[in-house]
């Protein structure tokens, strides 16, 4: 098995395929089962097997990215989503309900953001409207939606159902 | 959004100069509509179903429509406007981890298509956007 700590990027608006961008601050395992989110202007990725660290790249650049501070917990198959300032990190394989949060704009340590305890431990997708982030299937093949509000510190809510129940799905919005 | 049509005056110009009202807004990394993508099932299955949900509201998701290949899931979904992109796709048993990257447009309903490949073949990333660029970080393969 290899592990990768290489970032490639895209044009959304086009076709083609990616271009090297630069290389993440980790190296072997802590590349796998990694969350990203992000601002319009930096991304953030955190998480892995099983590391609590974070880094970070200014999308609209290309360069090797940097050190951001640590998750409260090491996380892996973890999600993550945001609102246009706050990053959140959610549960993951090895931690069942707890969540963290970051200011996408800073750099330091994330902070406890509250519990999920209407959805599986990891391998969940998440996806947010900028202020609500909504976490779909999971450990087990769940079919269970719950949601967030990113901009308070309050626990999960459950949201409905997927069509189908899944591990691993991944999760992304755009306009209606 | 100004309407650019007619004869406009110099004042005019630099209202809209000074307000950088000639500018369209850069698309977005985030929308109204949820959008899950592919997975496998409690046996194992690579599934190519992809769901999608009104985000402000609650219950349950509906069919969007099929990857143009099945995921296992795994893989790393992002979006800028109207577009979503997924890469890091695992095949499944038999197929294993491809390079494919495939999108959508999430404004409609309907199949993903090829979009291209990653510079590597690698699953369990991360992805995502400013709305313009989509990255691709980490993964294993």
């Amino acid at each position: 098995m290899a592990y990768y700590n290489i970032i490639d990027y895209i044009t959304i608006a086009t076709t083609g395929n990616a271009i090297d961008f630069g290389d993440r601050t980790t190296s072997g395992a802590a590349n796998q089962s990694i969350a990203a989110c992000a601002s319009s202007t930096r991304g953030v990725m955190g998480g892995g097997i099983t590391v609590n660290t974070m880094d970070y790249v200014t999308i609209a650049s290309t360069g090797d990215a940097t050190d951001f501070g640590d998750l409260t917990a090491a996380r892996y198959a973890l999600t993550a989503a945001a609102s246009p300032t706050r990053g959140v990190f959610l549960k993951g394989a090895n931690v069942v309900h707890t969540m963290d949060y970051i200011t996408i704009a800073s750099t330091g340590n994330a902070t406890d953001f509250g519990n999920d305890q209407v959805g599986p431990a990891g391998y969940q997708g998440a996806c947010s409207n900028g202020t609500r982030a909504t976490m779909g299937g999971g450990n087990g093949a769940s079919n269970i939606i719950a949601y967030i509000t990113i901009a308070s510190t309050g626990d999960a809510t459950d949201f409905g159902d997927l069509t189908v129940g899944r591990n691993t799905p991944a999760a992304l919005s755009g306009s209606a | 959004m100004v309407n650019r049509s007619g004869v406009w005056d110099l004042r005019q110009v630099g209202v809209n100069e000074v307000n950088q009202l000639w500018k369209v807004p850069p698309p977005l990394n985030y929308g109204a509509r949820g959008i899950f993508v592919g997975g496998y099932s409690a046996s194992g299955v690579p599934l190519n179903v992809i769901d999608y949900i009104n985000i402000s509201s609650t219950g349950n998701a509906t069919d969007f429509g099929d990857m143009n290949v099945l995921t296992k899931g795994q893989n790393g979904g992002l979006a800028g406007g109207s577009r979503g992109v997924i890469g890091g796709i695992h095949g499944g048993d038999g197929v294993g981890i491809i390079n494919n990257i495939s999108y959508i447009t999430t404004s409609s309903t309907g199949n993903a298509s090829d979009f291209g490949d990653l510079t590597q073949a690698r699953d369990q990333l991360a992805a995502f956007s400013s709305g313009s660029r989509g990255c691709f970080a980490g993964g294993q393969g």
